[in-house]
């Protein structure tokens, strides 16, 4: 493997983050599971987010994602990119 | 929190592990003879009195070895503290008992990354499908060992 033998590892060559690689390196571990583990360990990793925009003073509907432990990574990027912008979450 | 025990003069027979997940604590301060880690190096047997090394653990086969007894747990990333006076610290994002593993799924998984990575165009969705490819050859290794 690609990723012992260098001093950066390919992923972070790539632009990923340890966090992110390990992040996936579970996900794809999991999803491998027989079943009831598949399911126990889904349930485990479930992750909600409720994001708000906040405009004229006042907190905006909240919206809500039920998410997999797949996409919580990626959720993560997208709301440290709004954070920079003008939507506030949270 | 209780202190760490000092290192002893002469090595003692047993290695003390403990091996967390976020969600769990696996093994709790618990005596074996051996663990082998899967790192980034190669797998590495620690028996008690090894030197204090900090390392980085690849998707892998962790095993536990307890006079004949051997556990074997899938971690899939991780790293593992060893400490000067024989207790080891493994910590993982996720691991499970080899046996909990679907072959079938571990291939269906290995084919499906090893495409996307001959139709990868950009350095992170290379990356993303060479991730794939390296924890699914090593689900199918630990499955085969």
């Amino acid at each position: 493997m690609s990723a012992t033998t260098a001093a950066v590892p390919f992923w972070r060559a790539a632009g990923m983050t340890y966090i992110g690689y390990s992040n996936i390196c579970a996900a794809l571990v999991r999803n491998c599971l027989k079943e009831p583990f598949k399911s126990e360990a889904a349930s485990r990793e479930k992750v909600h987010f409720s994001v708000a925009k906040w405009a004229d003073g006042k907190q905006e509907k909240p919206m809500l994602w039920k998410l997999g432990d797949l996409t919580w990574f990626f959720m993560l990027q997208l709301s440290a990119q709004m954070m920079n912008k003008d939507l506030v979450p949270w | 929190m209780k202190p760490r025990p000092p290192t002893p003069a002469s090595i003692p027979t047993k290695l003390t592990v403990n091996f967390v997940l976020p969600y769990k604590s696996e093994i709790d301060n618990k005596e074996v003879d051996m663990v082998i880690v899967p790192a980034t190096t190669g797998q590495m047997g620690v028996l008690p009195g090894h030197v204090a090394t900090i390392t980085e653990l690849k998707p892998g086969v962790l095993s536990v070895h307890e006079g004949n007894d051997v556990t074997k747990y899938f971690v899939s990333s991780g790293f593992a503290f060893v400490h000067a006076n024989s207790v080891a610290d493994i910590v993982a994002v996720e691991a499970v008992p080899v046996d909990q593993i679907d072959p079938s799924l571990v291939q269906k998984g290995l084919a499906e990354f090893t495409a996307k990575l001959g139709s990868a165009s950009t350095d992170l969705e290379k990356a993303e499908a060479q991730i794939g490819v390296d924890v699914h050859s090593a689900l199918n290794a630990a499955l085969a060992g």
